[in-house]
């Protein structure tokens, strides 16, 4: 794993903040620890490619009580009526969103880019691929939710306009 | 009661959409829900539509050639289009606009964003609620 950019952990920071603020009306902390509590046997994810202007993978992995949570919110409905289906649907949008505001911000003006249409499944907490890049951010007080991302290191290089 | 079509292969997306157009006034609107281009483009031939909110990236038919069908009809082309997206900048926003969306909104939207958009809409209509 590679020592993440300020830069860009600052703009991931604001994208993830935003995107669980509007959304679900929740607040975010960035946290430096990597590890997942040993209690968290099942994790959600979602996967989404960026083929333009960089070949990149973003990967969200949210704990399944965690993301119980987060749907809750977002859909204003008692967590009994919430379907897996629901779940998974709520993770892939917010990736899709979290992904398309951070390119906005870290990307000049005139520079356009495309993305993939998510992917989405569960895995064992213990089982978790960390990529090049990682971040992690607590959620309202749940277990912690990961970020992972590739190549973020050209989206710097092409990123020359931007002062934080 | 006016009828408004809302095109997101998320229905995470399109609950978010809903909701915040009824914040912003449309608590009354009829709403009807497409997971891609071409069932709003259905729902639309089937029975006119007072707006259409419609993502940009979707499998089947994206938003973009959702809108350049709707631009294309003569019967359709008269219903202002919000594009709402992940992946949009200027230079999307403007061409998107060169192709008829009256406005384009970024992902997360936020109810005032999507009032300012709304609003000329609202405006147009006038007290009609037919």
């Amino acid at each position: 794993m590679t020592e993440n950019s300020p830069l860009i952990s600052a703009k991931i920071a604001e994208a993830v903040s935003e995107t669980f603020g509007n959304m679900a009306f929740l607040d975010v902390a960035p946290v430096q620890d990597a590890t997942l509590p040993e209690d968290v046997q099942q994790v959600i994810w979602a996967k989404l490619l960026i083929h333009d202007p960089i070949q990149s993978e973003m990967m969200l992995y949210i704990p399944e009580s965690a993301l119980s949570t987060i749907a809750k919110s977002i859909y204003a409905i008692p967590e009994d009526e919430l379907s897996s289906q629901i779940k998974i649907d709520c993770i892939a949008e917010l990736l899709n969103t979290i992904a398309g505001r951070f390119l906005t911000d870290i990307l000049p003006a005139d520079r356009s880019f495309q993305l993939g249409l998510p992917e989405t499944g569960e895995t064992p907490g213990s089982e978790i691929e960390l990529l090049a890049n990682s971040w992690h951010f607590l959620v309202d007080n749940c277990n912690p939710i990961v970020l992972n991302a590739t190549a973020m290191d050209q989206l710097e290089q092409i990123n020359t306009n931007i002062v934080i | 009661m006016k009828r408004v079509i809302i095109a997101d292969d998320s229905a995470t997306a399109r609950m978010f959409i809903k909701r915040c157009l009824e914040i912003v006034g449309l608590s009354d609107a009829e709403f009807i829900e497409a997971a891609n281009g071409k069932e709003a483009l259905e729902a639309l031939k089937a029975a006119p539509a007072d707006l259409l909110v419609s993502d940009l990236n979707m499998p089947v038919m994206d938003g973009e050639t959702l809108l350049k069908w709707v631009q294309a009809s003569p019967k359709l082309n008269g219903i202002p289009v919000i594009v709402v997206t992940s992946a949009g900048n200027p230079a999307k926003e403007a061409q998107l606009k060169a192709l008829g969306a009256r406005a384009v909104l970024n992902k997360p939207i936020a109810p005032p964003a999507l009032m300012q958009a709304l609003e000329p809409i609202l405006n147009s209509w006038g007290g009609s609620d037919d």
